[in-house]
Order: C-alpha cells, then structure tokens, then sequence
C-alpha cells in the first residue's frame, strides 16, 4: 500500500469515527474548521495531563500542599466572574475577536506549557498548572460560544458539537500513546514540550477560522429569554450538577491514589477512562435520543454515575474508581449531546456569542467548585464517591419529581414562544425602518403574552397610546417607546411565569 | 463595548488575585533553608553511608519516602528545597501516612518498589542541631539514629558520625 493510500485510509477511518451516522452531514460548514483546533487543544491537555505523573504534585504530602491548591485553584477560578461579560462581546462585537479570544487561550497555554516544564519540580508548578487550567476553560466557553455563530444552520449546533467532541477524544487517545512512549525514553518536560507544540499550532489554526455569521437579525431580548426558560434553565443545572461531578472526581481520586500510595499508571489508566467514556457518549447519545427525549437523557446522565458511585463507596478499590471515571465519562458526554438538543430546540433564536458565554461560564464555575469542594473536603474514597452519589442522586430524583411539571411546561411551550417571535418579527421590522408595522406587531405580542396567562398590566394602556400615536402622527420617539416598553412587558411577564 | 462595571468589576478582580498571590509568599524563607539543609545532610548520610545505602549500580530511581517524626507536617518549602536537592538521582517523596509507601499485603510490610521510609525528627530553632532520625525498610527492619550538625558555608555537615538510638516511631503498627 502506498503511503498516499495510507494517508487516504486513514482519514477515511477518522472522518467514519467522527461522523454522526444519523445526521450525515458534510462539514464544509464553517465550524468544520474547528476541529482540527479542537483535536490539537485535545491533544496538548493529554500531553499536559500525562507530564504531571513527573511533576512535584507526586513528591510533596498533600497535607502540605493543600492550603496552596485550594488558593491557587481559588484565585485562578475567580476570573471567572468577568468571563462571559467580556468574551461574549469579543466574539460578537470585534472584528476577528473570536480568532483572538482561541488565539490567547491556545498561544497561552503554549507559553505557559513551556515555562512549566522548567518548573515541574518546583513551587510555580501550581500558579502555572492553575492558569494552564483556567486557560483551558477560556478555550472551553469560547469554543462554545463560537459554534453557535460559526454553524450556517443552527440545526447543525447538536452535530458539531458531536463532532468536536469525538475529534478530542481520538486526539486525545493517539496523545496518550505517544505521551508515554516519550515518557518512557526521555521525560515529563519532553511530553509538555510536545504538548506545547501541539497548542501552539492550534493556535495558528485559530487564526484561519472564518468570520461568525451575522447575527442582525437575533433579537437579544428574545434570546435572553429563550436561555432563561424553564427547559434551558433545568438542562442547565443538570450540566452544571454533572459538571461539578467531574471536577469534583478528578481531584477526589487523584488525592485517594496520591494518599495510598496508587502508582503513576493508574492516574494515566483514569485520564484514558475518562476520554473513552466521553468519546463512547458521543455515540450512545443519539441512540438514547431516539428512545427517550432530551430532558430524560440528562437524567438518566445524572442518575447513572450516582448509582455507579454508590457501588463504589461500598468497595472503593481501583477497578471501581476506574469504572467510575468510565461512567461518569459517558454519562457527561450524553449529557452534553442532550444539553445541545435542548439549547437547539427551546432557544432556536440564540446565536450570539454573548448570550452562550454567560451558559458555558456557569458550567466552568461549577466544575471549579466541585474541585474546590475536593480538595477542602479531603475525603477518603468511600466517603468522597458517596458524596458524590448522593449528590448526583438528588439532583437526578428532583429532576424526576419535576417531571410532571415539565411535562405541563412543554405542552404550553408552543403558545408560550408565540409572543417571542412576534417580538422578534417587530425588533426586525423596525431593523428594516418599518416602525409603525413593528409597534403593531410588538403590542400584538403583549396581547399574546395575556392570552397564554400573563396579567394585564396597566401599562398595557399606555402601550396601546402610545402605538397609536407612532401610527397617526408617525412619531418616531413615540415609536421607540412603544417598542422599548412592548419588550419590557414581554420580558417582565415571562419573568414572573419562570 | 464593555459596560464600565463589568471593567471595575474585572479590575477588583485582578487585584485581589494579585494581592492573594502577594499575600501567600512564603515569610520564613530563611529558617526554611536551614531545615532543609538539615534534612538535606541527614538523607545524603543515610543513602550514601548507612547500611540502607543505595546501590549506585541500579539503573532505576529508589523512592525514599519521607515522613515527620513530629506532631506537625514538614513545610511545603522546605520538602520542595529536598526534593529539588536530590533530583534526578533520588525519588524523594513526602507522605501524608506512612501506609502510602508500604506495601501492606507483602510479607513483612516492606517499603513499596524496594525503597526505604525515613522519619525526620523537629529541626530545634536555636541552640545546637541535634535531630532525631529513623529508617525503616520492612517491619522487622528499622533503625534509629541522633544526628548533630553545625553549618559549614552553604551546608549543613554532621560533627560526628551518627549515634543508634531505639526506634520509636516506625516500629510496631505503622
């Protein structure tokens, strides 16, 4: 076989891998050019994973080191709060801020990469392996964020986001090979030097991702109220709850293994654990969605990894961690898909970076606080994995009790978004120039807005003045109004149903 | 493009981590390198001059796990000074319990991959340095000893060969 044919072969087996076989679709889409960026920042966390087995984290008694830990995990996390006000605007507002925003992450992790393999064995491997982190959750809400804009169509946000994930996944598995072998005939800083290489390219790549589609036509007003909707809101918290998990089993096992004395293989064994699970959910996810709907899939996602958890704090040894990381990695990676399905069907009109950053933040925030709670608890296995379970367990068993609720929710859902695309058919009216056509759509999406249940307010009256005044005497200021206070009314009603 | 508040919010922020990060400078560096040093010399005289000497003709890095002897654990600084100090030749590592470098379900309870547990006794702030130090390999195989140092330059250098005293600490049930 030649090696052109090799070559051809061998994409052939990754593009069937990392294709969605019940949405096969081609990804000449602008987001396609993601995912060579998503399997080098993949790759890079793999090789920067691996290097810590060399670091000083295996040389130093946890007791001592976790006053550190939980400042630095503290203080890296804190900028966090200022996230999603700022890179939603990046990527929205700057011309080639979202080149910017992947080009800073991925560019600062290949810095800091290279300065923290001449500090593996020193104190700075925690200031610089924190920030490394928190790079990595940059990367994380601007990729996130940036899919939504980057798709032609949003009915292909569920389909890339699987794509993106698989590609990390399979990225991440050839790094973990090669991280070892390099770990085996040379050293850690090698395998961070790799890894740097490998953000360093990605970030170049950053830089030839295409502009986001314009988004004129997005009302921001009805995206912010489609993402705070009841639907959105409870996937949210169930990503968030799973989120948290994750964090909180990442520095749980590793302070178990570190405390007993585990070897460095199974820390490497758990990472592989993990990538499996995420990339085996890739998959499983759209076979579930054909069975049950979205929200049943996240908690079945949360439900799963606390009933694996209770298994293991009844026999915590390294199987059950490993099986553990293995469920959690799959139950996390359905939740994911489920979460898209969710965001793509209750929130069709959401496009903006902005209005994702402010989601994806809160996700990071939560997986920040589940490490924190880790480290500050110090819990032995047992006592830690049925932390977990009972955590997951509650959130899963009031998703159920809500249920019901839902249920209620989704069939007054069609009536309920009525008003928000008239609303959204009057802020593009009046885009176009056509205000007296806008006031009379807006105030006819407050009358819908009455109609699914919403009381009437006095200022209902007021609206309907000040429409006909921006119709008879073509008022412009008398126009603005009536739509600024149409948005108010609408926003305000569908505050007090949530 | 930014909303003022949320650039006063970012600059709070910022300067709180900064002043955490200013905060959480190590204040003692000075008695923290004496320690160091302390346990610096009294590991190179066990690895290199005791009967648990490392064979110098093995390829691979024994781990030499250490522990406190005392009520309160070693400094983050000073187990980073040692593990500095010994690296690439020796793995030194610090542990939280003493099981975390025993084998426990091997006959005897020997120290994982063939290395060896070493118990630092409290380094005294003033007065002459007289340390407690013990060794364990497997269970029926500890030794005791009191070291005495004085500072010699940059280094700590023992005045006398070392005296065997009874082990207290890593003998019986661990």
């Amino acid at each position: 076989m030649s090696p052109a044919t090799t070559h051809l072969s061998a994409m052939g087996w990754i593009r069937r891998l990392t294709s969605d076989r019940l949405d096969d679709l081609s990804l000449s889409d602008d987001a396609g050019r993601l995912l060579p960026v998503q399997a080098l920042h993949g790759f890079g966390d793999t090789m920067f994973a691996v290097s810590l087995v060399g670091s000083l984290f295996f040389n130093v008694s946890l007791d001592a080191a976790r006053p550190r830990i939980v400042l630095y995990l503290a203080v890296t996390m804190a900028p966090f709060l200022v996230l999603a006000p700022l890179i939603g605007p990046l990527i929205d507002r700057v011309r080639g801020g979202h080149r910017m925003v992947l080009l800073g992450a991925l560019g600062g992790r290949a810095l800091l990469a290279l300065l923290l393999a001449t500090q593996l064995k020193g104190l700075l491997l925690y200031p610089l392996a924190f920030t490394i982190l928190v790079l990595a959750k940059v990367f994380n809400v601007s990729r996130n964020s940036l899919v939504p804009v980057l798709v032609t169509d949003h009915s292909l946000l569920v389909v890339v986001n699987s794509r993106l994930a698989r590609i990390s996944a399979i990225a991440g598995a050839v790094a973990a090979l090669l991280a070892v072998a390099i770990l085996e005939s040379s050293s850690a800083e090698w395998v961070l030097r790799a890894g740097a290489v490998a953000y360093g390219v990605g970030a170049l790549l950053a830089l030839r991702l295409p502009p986001p589609h314009p988004w004129e036509n997005a009302s921001p007003i009805v995206e912010q109220l489609e993402l705070s909707g009841p639907g959105v809101r409870s996937a949210t918290l169930g990503m968030a709850s799973l989120r948290a998990a994750i964090g909180f089993l990442l520095f749980h096992i590793g302070f178990v293994m570190k405390r007993t004395g585990e070897p460095a293989w199974l820390f490497g064994l758990l990472a592989i654990s993990i990538g499996l699970g995420a990339f085996a959910g890739t998959f499983l996810a759209p076979r579930l969605r054909r069975l049950v709907g979205e929200q049943v899939m996240l908690t079945a996602a949360l439900a799963t990894p606390a009933v694996m958890a209770l298994v293991t704090a009844l026999r915590f040894h390294r199987v059950s961690a490993v099986a553990l990381v293995f469920v959690v990695g799959i139950s996390a990676s359905v939740a994911r898909r489920a979460f898209d399905y969710v965001v793509q069907t209750e929130a069709p009109h959401a496009r903006r970076g902005q209005a994702y950053a402010g989601l994806e933040t809160r996700l990071e925030l939560a997986w920040a606080a589940g490490a924190l709670a880790a480290v500050v608890s110090s819990a032995p296995g047992w006592l830690g994995a049925a932390i977990l379970s009972a955590g997951l367990g509650s959130v899963a068993i009031e998703r159920v009790i809500q249920r019901r609720a839902a249920v209620r929710m989704e069939s007054t859902a069609a009536q309920a978004t009525l008003p928000l695309r008239l609303l959204e058919t009057a802020e593009a009216l009046a885009a176009r120039g056509d205000r007296q056509q806008a006031v009379l759509v807006a105030v006819a999406a407050v009358d819908a807005v009455t109609l699914v249940g919403a009381p009437v307010k006095p200022e209902l009256a007021d609206l309907r003045e000040l429409g006909r005044e921006a119709a008879t005497d073509q008022d412009e200021h008398a126009a603005e109004d009536a739509l600024r206070l149409a948005h108010q009314l609408v926003a305000e009603a569908y505050l007090v149903s949530d | 493009m930014f909303r003022r508040a949320t650039l006063r919010r970012a600059a709070v922020v910022i300067l709180l981590c900064g002043a955490l990060l200013v905060g959480c400078g190590d204040g003692n560096a000075s008695r923290d390198s004496d320690v160091a040093d302390v346990y610096i010399a009294v590991i190179e005289w066990v690895l290199a001059e005791s009967e648990f000497a490392l064979d110098p003709a093995l390829d691979e890095m024994t781990p030499g796990y250490v522990d406190s002897l005392g009520p309160d654990e070693i400094d983050l600084d000073v187990q980073v000074e040692v593990v500095r100090h010994f690296e690439p030749d020796v793995d030194i590592r610090f542990v939280d319990t003493r099981t975390e470098a025993l084998d426990e379900l091997d006959v005897g309870a020997p120290v994982r991959d063939g290395g060896i547990l070493l118990g630092l006794g409290v380094v005294p702030i003033e007065g002459p340095i007289d340390i407690r130090a013990e060794v364990y390999r497997t269970l029926d195989r500890v030794v005791g000893y009191r070291f005495r140092l004085v500072r010699s330059g940059q280094t700590m250098v023992l005045i006398e060969p070392p005296e065997r005293v009874e082990p207290e600490s890593l003998v019986g049930e661990l």
